[in-house]
C-alpha cells in the first residue's frame, strides 16, 4: 500500500512521490469544469434548444460548428500574443504557449470544417463547396499546419522561437479574412449570427443558452489543454532562456585518481568543458 | 439516414477530438529529461 508522501520511484531513479504525483498530473479544477461544461452543452444543444424552424434537427450540428471555429480563433490569437511576447520578453513558456495555442487552433480549425462539412450535406446537399468561407478557413488551417511544421526546422531553441514568433505574428492576418468572408464576398455559407458589424443577435435564446453554454465548454477545455500542454513543453521551474549547468554524473573516484575540477586539463591534455543545458522543451 | 444520425455521427467526432487533445495533454514528455 503506498501512503501519501510516500517514495513510489523505482523506475529509471525517478524521486517522484505520491503527493507531486497529484501536483504534476490530473488538475481536477479546469478539467472538472470543463467536463461539466461539456455535459450541460450537450443537454442543452440535444434536448433543451428547439429544433430550427427550417433546417430540422440538423441545425444542431450549430453547437459544436460554431464553438469549434470560435474556440480556433482565440487559439490564433494566443498563438499571436505569445508570439508578441517571444519577440519582446524571450521567454520559453511563451513560445511553448504559442506551441499550444497552434495545435489547439488546428485541430478545432478542422473540426470546424469537417461538422461544417456534415452540416452542409444536410442542408446544402454538398459536404464541400467552393465557397469563400469554406476555402478561408482551409487555407488557415493549412496556414497553421505549416507553422507548427515549421516549428521542427533544424536550429537553436532560441531561434526556433523567434523564427516561430515571427511567423504566428504574420499568420494571424488570416484570421480576419475568414471571419469577414462571408461579408466581403457572396457567400453560400450564412453571415455571422452573433459578431456581427450591427451588434444584432437574430437568434431564439434557448438556442442562444445552449450556444453560449458550448462556447464555454470549448473554451474551458481548451484552456485545461493550453495549460497542460505548456507544462509539458517548458516546465514551470524553468524561467525564459536560463541555461543551467546541468550536474553531470560523476563516477565514485577510483582511489588514487585525481578528483578534477571544471576547467582542469586532465593527465592526457583535454580540458573538461563544463556541460550546459538549455532548459527549453521545444 | 435522418437528420439525428448526422447530428450523432458530429457530437462523436467532437468527443474523438477532444479526446485526442486530453491524450495529448496528459502524455508525460516530462520525463525525458532536458534536450541538449
Amino acid at each position: 500500500m503506498v501512503m501519501p508522501g510516500q517514495r513510489t520511484g523505482s523506475t529509471a531513479g525517478r524521486k517522484t512521490t505520491v503527493m507531486e504525483e497529484k501536483r504534476r498530473g490530473w488538475r481536477p479544477g479546469l478539467g472538472t469544469l470543463a467536463g461539466v461544461a461539456a455535459l450541460a452543452s450537450a443537454i442543452m444543444a440535444l434536448v433543451v434548444a428547439p429544433p430550427d424552424a427550417i433546417q430540422g434537427q440538423s441545425q444542431r450540428l450549430m453547437y459544436v460548428h460554431v464553438p469549434s471555429a470560435w474556440t480556433a480563433y482565440c487559439a490564433y490569437a494566443l498563438v499571436l500574443f505569445s508570439s508578441i511576447a517571444v519577440l519582446l520578453r524571450r521567454g520559453q513558456r511563451w513560445d511553448a504557449l504559442a506551441r499550444a495555442g497552434a495545435e489547439l487552433g488546428v485541430g478545432m480549425t478542422a473540426l470546424a470544417i469537417v461538422e461544417g462539412s456534415i452540416w452542409g450535406h444536410t442542408v446544402w446537399g454538398v459536404w464541400w463547396t467552393w465557397d469563400a468561407r469554406l476555402v478561408t478557413t482551409a487555407v488557415m488551417m493549412f496556414l497553421y499546419l505549416g507553422y507548427l511544421v515549421a516549428r521542427g526546422l533544424p536550429g537553436s531553441p532560441e531561434r526556433v522561437a523567434r523564427r516561430s514568433a515571427w511567423l504566428g505574428i504574420a499568420l494571424f492576418a488570416q484570421v480576419p479574412v475568414v471571419h469577414f468572408s462571408v461579408l466581403w464576398w457572396r457567400t453560400l455559407h450564412q453571415p455571422p449570427t452573433l459578431l456581427r458589424p450591427d451588434l444584432e443577435a437574430p437568434i431564439a435564446p434557448l438556442m442562444l443558452a445552449a450556444l453560449l453554454t458550448s462556447l464555454v465548454a470549448f473554451m474551458l477545455a481548451g484552456a485545461w489543454f493550453v495549460r497542460r500542454r505548456v507544462a509539458q513543453l517548458a516546465p514551470a521551474a524553468a524561467p525564459a532562456n536560463e541555461t543551467v549547468e546541468q550536474p553531470a554524473a560523476q563516477p565514485a573516484p577510483v582511489r588514487g585518481t585525481p578528483v578534477l575540477a571544471r576547467g582542469d586539463v586532465t593527465p592526457t591534455g583535454a580540458a573538461t568543458a563544463p556541460l550546459l543545458l538549455t532548459r527549453s522543451r521545444l | 439516414m435522418s437528420a439525428w444520425a448526422f447530428v450523432a455521427i458530429g457530437y462523436v467526432l467532437a468527443a474523438c477530438v477532444w479526446i485526442g487533445y486530453l491524450v495529448v495533454g496528459r502524455r508525460r514528455t516530462r520525463a525525458e529529461g532536458p534536450r541538449q
